[in-house]
């Protein structure tokens, strides 16, 4: 009887220990994408400003409430704009900057096939 | 015409650099822009509370301060001469801060709000997308915010102010 109550306290205790784990990870995920917008060159995983505590923070408590990664990024570009994002969400606001490369790929590739011809 | 690509390219490239290093505000803009007063819930100094209920039929400041904030002393006179010029209502919201601290503060500088909300946690600076300290909202009689200050009012931005609370009383 003692032997199964340890059991059952040791397997109640290494599921909250795993669950806690688990929710660390998540948000260390999510940390690394948030950029802190007072260093603005730092993600809020890397930074140690007083602020970017206050996020991480926020962000825990939001996974502990059940919320998701979509929720908790929505919540912040609300309040911080999509600066906040250190990968910029693909928007109408955002479609030259992410098909900027391709274009001038593209141009590049014509410019160097002209010259070829022309050679 | 064999270098139109290249000349095309090259003033493409100073076109992006030439806007983008001359624009003059650099400053993070609200997201909160033009848009109603985020939530608010908080314990006032006074022991009573500032809520969204405290937020209308006139134009009021929202200003962010502490007292461990260095830049807050120097912005604490021109809230002062704000006020002089023109007297509006001004919450101050006390970020992360030690009430002893605070009173002590207020009584050696004086107090220029008509009330102060206590964030202990900074959940509030969050709500409103604050980065830092000081940071001000000039708010609308219709809860809506129109302004916001990064860091310190100064003369320059209480001149800003007093044309931008002019162009809200018409």
């Amino acid at each position: 009887m003692k032997k199964l109550f340890i059991l059952i306290v040791l397997t109640l205790f290494s599921h909250n220990l795993f669950a806690d784990e688990n929710l660390d990870k998540k948000a260390r995920e999510i940390n690394k994408k948030i950029r802190c917008v007072v260093c603005q060159s730092q993600s809020i995983d890397d930074s140690d400003s007083l602020l970017a505590r206050d996020l991480r923070v926020l962000i825990k408590e939001k996974l502990k409430e059940g919320k998701n990664e979509k929720e908790i990024t929505d919540y912040l570009v609300e309040r911080y704009g999509e600066f906040i994002l250190l990968k910029p969400r693909f928007n109408s606001k955002t479609y030259f900057l992410w098909l900027a490369p391709i274009i001038i790929l593209l141009f590049g590739l014509f410019l160097i096939k002209g010259i070829f011809k022309k050679n | 015409m064999k270098y139109i690509g290249l000349i095309i390219t090259t003033i493409f490239i100073f076109v992006c650099f030439f806007f983008g290093l001359n624009k003059k505000d650099q400053t993070l803009k609200s997201a909160f822009l033009n848009k109603p007063i985020p939530e608010i819930n908080l314990n006032s100094l006074t022991n009573d509370k500032l809520d969204q209920s405290d937020f209308k039929n006139e134009i009021l400041l929202v200003n962010f301060f502490a007292s461990w904030c260095l830049p807050c002393i120097v912005e604490h006179d021109f809230l002062f001469e704000l006020k002089k010029q023109k007297p509006i209502k001004i919450y101050g919201i006390n970020y992360k801060d030690d009430i002893k601290n605070l009173k002590k503060w207020l009584e050696k500088l004086g107090n220029p709000y008509s009330k102060i909300g206590m964030d202990k946690t900074g959940i509030t600076g969050i709500n409103w997308g604050v980065n830092g300290i000081p940071e001000s909202f000039l708010i609308d009689k219709n809860g809506i915010i129109r302004h916001k200050i990064n860091g310190v009012i100064d003369e320059k931005q209480i001149k800003i102010l007093l044309k931008k609370i002019e162009s809200l009383e018409k």
